[in-house]
């Protein structure tokens, strides 16, 4: 790969060994004219959380002004416990304290028995939130900790650190779900906005009850 | 899933329209177009929307047919709802099927007004008294199939969130919107046009992605 690029911000090239995390032998495009071939992928990880019966997940470090989109990839998510819990997520805003941001949303789910005794998609009121709730935000609810069950899902936050407008976020999850009668296959959207002009800095995970016995999830940025 | 970004577009002050015509080729099947921090550059708007147009035509006309769903929720916890949007336009000529379209050829609504009548009525007539949002954008992502093919329609889905006000109130709603649909050619698309459908785009920015 070719590199034309002498100089960035007055530092030698050949001095850089890294941008943004990525080595110089990978770094194939800067504002798309500095270097030649094939550009790079647009969806880079930031980093990775692994879960073992943690009772949150706390990501304070990398959601800044980097990027306008992040991403966070939730591969099966496995809950311990009962109680039928949810898979949550709040923020916190730079300089604050506590998970506790105002956010409005909404919910819906498609469900379907496994003996296909019922199917449906359902506006769900008990998992949106007005303003005042500053609560965990749902993500999946209704989970079960039977060992071959997980959950599976994106979150994309938009532009956390805006210091003018509020934040939205959309969601999308499916997995086994369980009520009290039946259990079914799920599949949730979610969407809404964290309702603070104030730049978003933390971002947290944990279920309603238990804790997170196993499970990965992946935080991206979408170059910009 | 390599995401390669092709061209940023930025608006700073109030425009009609953004047009992109260069770019959307055959390089990529797929196309993304990332929308962040949209806002309206009128005190009354309709929906945010796109257009194509197919190589070697003129003008942003292509013919849709297309779905379009919004779940929505406001601050004080008195609404919830979740519904197919085909009916909120149909008393405003200029407007009508904006929201779906079948076999029509104006922009694609991809979101839910960040203001609306007491009824939810996007798109009215224009009234001093509404309800401004200060803080409120739309943010979301247009993804556009295949759109070199020759031999067949061009599908899209849209997934957006809306902060939006309601006429003479300060009765705030969050709108999550669904929309998808099909380009009804089979002529290739290279150009793609982006606007709100009354009054003016103040603010926002789009990136477009390339997928493959």
């Amino acid at each position: 790969m070719a590199n034309n690029v002498e100089k960035l911000n007055g530092i030698a090239i050949t001095s850089i060994e890294k941008v943004n995390g990525i080595t110089d032998d990978d770094l194939e495009a800067l504002n798309g004219e500095e270097f030649t071939g094939t550009p790079p992928d647009s969806l880079v990880l930031i980093s990775t959380h692994t879960a073992s019966a943690s009772s949150t997940i706390d990501i304070t470090s990398g959601l800044d002004s980097t990027y306008d989109i992040y991403e966070f990839h939730f591969i099966n998510i496995h809950p311990s416990g009962t109680g039928l819990p949810y898979l949550g997520f709040q923020v916190n805003a730079d300089g604050g304290s506590g998970f506790n941001e105002a956010i409005q949303s909404s919910y819906i789910a498609a469900q379907h028995t496994e003996d296909n005794s019922a199917s449906g998609i359902t506006y769900n009121t008990y998992e949106d939130q007005d303003v005042t709730d500053g609560e965990y935000q749902e993500l999946f609810h209704g989970m079960d900790d039977d060992a071959d069950e997980s959950v599976n899902g994106i979150l994309k936050l938009y532009a956390p650190s805006s210091g003018t407008y509020v934040k939205h976020y959309v969601s999308r999850f499916n997995g086994p779900h369980h009520n009290v009668s039946a259990g079914y296959q799920m599949e949730t959207f979610g969407g809404g906005y964290i309702s603070t002009s104030t730049a978003i800095d933390e971002i947290s995970f944990k279920m309603s009850a238990g804790n997170i016995d196993a499970g990965t999830i992946k935080m991206y940025g979408i170059i910009k | 899933m390599p995401l390669t970004l092709i061209s940023e577009h930025n608006v700073t002050s109030a425009v009609s329209t953004l047009d992109i015509t260069s770019g959307l080729d055959s390089t990529y099947d797929v196309y993304e177009f990332h929308c962040y921090n949209l806002v309206t550059g009128t005190a009354w708007d309709g929906k945010f929307g796109f257009q194509c147009n197919a190589d070697g035509q003129s003008g942003f006309n292509e013919v849709i047919t297309s779905s379009h769903n919004t779940v929505n929720h406001n601050e004080t916890g008195s609404s919830h709802n979740w519904n197919y949007n085909n009916s909120w336009d149909l008393t405003h000529a200029t407007n009508k099927n904006i929201v779906d379209q079948y076999q029509g050829t104006l922009y694609q609504a991809v979101n839910r007004a960040q203001f609306s009548d007491a009824s939810g009525n996007d798109g009215y007539t224009p009234d001093p008294t509404d309800y401004l949002v200060a803080d409120g954008t739309s943010c979301g992502i247009i993804t556009l199939y295949n759109p070199a093919s020759t031999t067949y329609i061009k599908g899209f889905t849209a997934d957006f969130n809306t902060m939006g006000g309601v006429k003479l109130s300060a009765n705030i709603h969050s709108f999550h919107t669904y929309a998808a649909g099909y380009i009804n050619t089979t002529s290739a698309l290279d150009e793609i046009s982006f606007k709100y459908h009354n009054g003016t785009w103040g603010s926002g920015t789009i990136y477009m992605y390339g997928v493959s």
